[in-house]
């Protein structure tokens, strides 16, 4: 036990191989490559396999497959096929939504946008095959679907952002485009284009969530680990039959912290805090542009913004400035 | 016991590790502290602009103005050589000092026949090479500047150097970019500048063509009300138009080595009444910058020769850094117009201080200022060095077949060092021999010169209107904040060509902007009545 104590990871188990237990559901054979791997031992389980495919893994996999075909075509297309340019560039890259003209019409041009509700299209349909599998796999192994609906919550934060929000604005050109600088660039001026989305409260909670969610994280993984001499790795048995382990762990964070999660409820607050991260954040998305225009004089209006002393000298305002933006 | 297990592969990560950190240590251009950071809002929102003083702008050198000019008994310009179309009211004692200067400016490798084809049988007077046409526009183009856009220039106005840095194309420029057609994958190539030293010098030229002409776009994109309309329609520009003002944004930013809260309080950046009067400044400049592009430089596309001109035949126009240079005052503020006075303005006056002092009334200084004097480690004077290939390398229009267009050189050719091999070498002269050229009177004065618009082109409203609500944060202020120490009063009058403030407190004007002698000094400076609450209260909701 006292291999525990590195803060890396010492202890690669590696018995005989372990074909899983039987499944009662699946309806295919599970593919049995008999391998370990060393590498991977030295940061998980070192054995790889059994894998399974099923129709719903298959078809995510299709679907995703083309879906990066569309993209990447694109890319490389915009640099007139030049490997070159297309790997030095890449992040610069981008697939765009349809601009505005074509509101929600789905019989875009493929020039124009097509290829990107193409894209969206499949790449929404793999993420959402992917879904149904960790549901599926999980029943089959008899488990709970919490990793499911855990998912679930970071999809509704893809689609509000993908989109819900485009159907509610009316028009596709609203979406995300499809790039890694410009996606950035679309989030930076999002958050401009509406009065700065810091004030957006629900961005606020989406961010207690996330940095939460870390330090959730960080405060189980160093507990479990630190009572590991005691037998604190077996974390299921001590929720009902707690041992020294969960009691000298539960003892410290009263020392530390004051109060302290139980070796169950500890892992409740992190599913919520990681669930409510993207949760919280999608309903911000959804909310912006269709119920509130400016999320600064939001802010302004319900007393969240404060105002600091005036440093600067009285100086006129140009008439312009003060127009409003659709005049 | 049996023989050991050697592991190699901690050694091997081990190296590899180290391999990466010493490179992550040598290879970025690390900037080692001390670095000097500025606050300009109130305590506490960060509204700050860093400096490192190590930091070497490119283009940096201060050409010496030459010998003032003996005008006694020197006749007209215009009665000495043909075809003077713009200087011929210069003595020719004046007219020729200014031309050798602008060899010095703009070419100083090729010497006069840059411009002027002496092999022809007119000789000087010849208009045959484009470039003496586009000398004659830009020479307007400066005079114009000079006397028409003083909120913007004053008090060092602009010379031919002040973009041109010596070389025959400014070094930075931009073209027309196509936009990307739909009749094709869908390619949307933004002409990134995939070679650029920093994140900034990523974005492209796009939003140029969009803001910089006189056709342009709004640049209002935020809604002025918290909520929707009645009818549930956002309030708000469309968000492609919003990148394209945030990538300009980010040119400007990075055109004036500044950052956003120079000019805007970054939580409400289109609110006037929090933003520094800087943004006023800026807010001139952009209209300068659209005025010369659309009437000055655009009408010499039919002038210029293909090889200088964009992938769509345009000519290579300004933005905020073709003057700026990385810099919030090009060249730091030196003052190079006062010694040029009569050929380069209109009226052969000084840009008149006082429509920029009327923004920054309140001496609006930064609330603290931390490390040393900025200007005091600018450079000092010295001869523009000159590329040995400045033709060849500051223009490179056209694609490189990678589907993507980049723009001008960004960074100085080669230059043979300190010595000036051209034609024309800059005079070293005594600083205290650099005296204004006197104005001149009579005859070789201008003629028919207008005292200078106040506001080209657009009308102003005073804050009264916009600022009625009484907010809490309506203290009179003086644009000094009472905790903090007042900043060391500049002395009127200093002798001293170069500036002597702080970069950001370009109200230091008053002190050297009256190279004829009748600017305003101190007196001048007197701040009127503060007019209301500056900031914070111009939000109006249902």
């Amino acid at each position: 036990m006292g291999s525990y104590s590195s803060i890396y990871n010492r202890i690669q188990v590696r018995g005989p191989f372990d074909p899983g237990v039987p499944l009662k559901h699946s309806s295919d054979e599970r593919i049995q490559s008999k391998t370990f791997s060393y590498w991977l031992g030295k940061i998980g389980d070192p054995q790889v396999g059994p894998l399974y495919l099923g129709w719903s893994g298959a078809a995510s996999l299709a679907f995703g497959f083309i879906a990066i075909e569309i993209i990447g075509l694109n890319m490389w297309a915009s640099v007139d096929w030049d490997p070159y340019a297309f790997v030095r560039n890449l992040a610069f890259l981008s697939l765009d939504p349809p601009p505005a003209k074509y509101g929600l019409n789905p019989l875009v041009p493929l020039g124009d946008g097509g290829w990107w509700i193409l894209a969206g299209f499949f790449l929404t349909t793999s993420i959402l095959l992917w879904w149904v599998r960790s549901y599926t796999r999980a029943r089959a192994l008899g488990m709970g679907t919490h990793t499911s609906w855990a998912f679930a919550s970071a999809i509704f934060l893809y689609l509000s952002l993908g989109l819900f929000r485009p159907i509610l604005m009316g028009s596709w050109s609203e979406a995300v485009p499809f790039g890694i600088i410009t996606h950035l660039n679309w989030t930076a001026s999002v958050s401009v284009l509406y009065g700065n989305w810091y004030y957006n409260p629900f961005h606020m909670l989406s961010i207690v969530f996330l940095y939460g969610s870390t330090m959730l994280f960080a405060m189980h993984g160093a507990t479990i680990l630190a009572v590991s001499r005691f037998g604190g790795e077996r974390e299921a048995e001590e929720i009902v039959d707690r041992g020294t382990a969960a009691e000298r762990g539960a003892l410290f964070w009263r020392w530390t912290m004051g109060f302290n999660a139980t070796f169950e409820s500890i892992h409740r607050w992190a599913w919520w805090f990681a669930v409510l991260t993207t949760f919280t954040g999608a309903i911000g998305v959804l909310l912006t542009g269709t119920v509130v225009d400016n999320w600064y004089l939001w802010g302004v209006k319900h007393g969240i913004a404060p105002s600091y002393p005036s440093v600067y000298p009285s100086f006129p305002i140009p008439d312009e400035a003060t127009r409003s933006v659709l005049q | 016991m049996s023989t050991k297990h050697v592991r190699y592969s901690p050694i091997v990560v081990g190296v590899i590790s180290l391999a990466l950190v010493l490179v992550g240590l040598t290879v970025p251009p690390w900037v080692f502290p001390p670095i000097e950071s500025i606050e300009t809002g109130p305590a506490a929102i960060e509204m700050v602009q860093f400096k490192a003083a190590s930091r070497q702008l490119p283009y940096n050198a201060r050409p010496v103005a030459l010998e003032p000019a003996d005008n006694e008994g020197s006749p007209q310009a215009s009665e000495v050589y043909q075809n003077v179309q713009v200087l011929g009211g210069l003595t020719d004692a004046e007219f020729t000092r200014l031309m050798l200067a602008i060899t010095e400016w703009v070419s100083p490798e090729q010497g006069c026949e840059y411009c002027h084809n002496l092999e022809s049988e007119e000789g000087f007077a010849s208009d045959a090479l484009y470039t003496k046409k586009v000398a004659r526009t830009m020479l307007q183009m400066v005079r114009h500047i000079n006397t028409n856009w003083p909120e913007h220039v004053a008090p060092s106005g602009v010379t031919c150097y002040t973009c041109h840095r010596g070389q025959n194309v400014p070094p930075r420029t931009w073209y027309d970019q196509n936009r990307p057609g739909g009749d094709q994958f869908m390619g949307k190539p933004r002409p990134w500048h995939l070679e650029a030293k920093t994140i900034r010098q990523f974005f492209p030229d796009v939003p140029f063509t969009k803001y910089l002409k006189e056709e342009h776009a709004s640049a209002r994109i935020q809604s002025s009300d918290p909520l929707v309309s009645r009818t549930g329609r956002a309030e708000v520009a469309l968000e492609q138009d919003a990148e394209d003002m945030y990538l300009f944004m980010m040119q400007v930013s990075n055109s004036l080595g500044v950052n956003c809260t120079y000019c805007h309080n970054s939580r409400a950046f289109r609110d006037w009444s929090q933003s520094t009067p800087f943004r006023w400044i800026a807010y001139w400049g952009i209209r300068m910058t659209r005025d010369i592009n659309s009437n000055y430089i655009q009408p010499l596309a039919s002038v210029f020769p293909d090889n200088r001109k964009g992938p769509l035949g345009d000519p290579a126009k300004a933005e905020c850094g073709t003057c700026h240079i990385g810099n919030n005052k090009p060249l730091g503020g030196y003052n190079l117009l006062e010694h040029y006075l009569v050929g380069l303005t209109e009226d052969g006056k000084a840009p008149d201080p006082a429509p920029k002092e009327a923004i920054l009334i309140g001496e609006a200084k930064p609330t603290a200022v931390t490390g040393p004097d900025q200007d005091a480690a600018q450079p000092a004077p010295a001869p523009a060095p000159v590329s040995e290939e400045a033709i060849g390398q500051s223009v490179a229009p056209g694609g490189s077949g990678d589907g993507v267009e980049y723009r001008s050189q960004e960074e100085p050719a080669n230059t043979g060092g300190e010595d000036v091999s051209g034609t024309v070498r800059p005079v070293p002269q005594d600083q205290d021999a650099n005296a204004p050229s006197p104005e001149p009177t009579g005859d070789a004065a201008p003629r028919g010169a207008e005292p200078s618009q106040l506001d080209p082109g657009t009308t102003m409203q005073p804050s009264e209107e916009q600022n009625g609500t009484e907010g809490t944060a309506n203290a009179p202020s003086a644009g000094q904040p009472p905790s903090n120490p007042p900043p060391a009063d500049d002395t009127p009058g200093k002798e001293e060509p170069a500036d002597v403030g702080t970069p950001a407190a370009p109200a230091e004007g008053s002190t050297n902007g009256g190279a004829d002698g009748a600017a305003p000094a101190a007196g001048a400076a007197t701040p009127p009545a503060n007019r209301g609450p500056a900031q914070g209260t111009t939000t109006r909701f249902d």
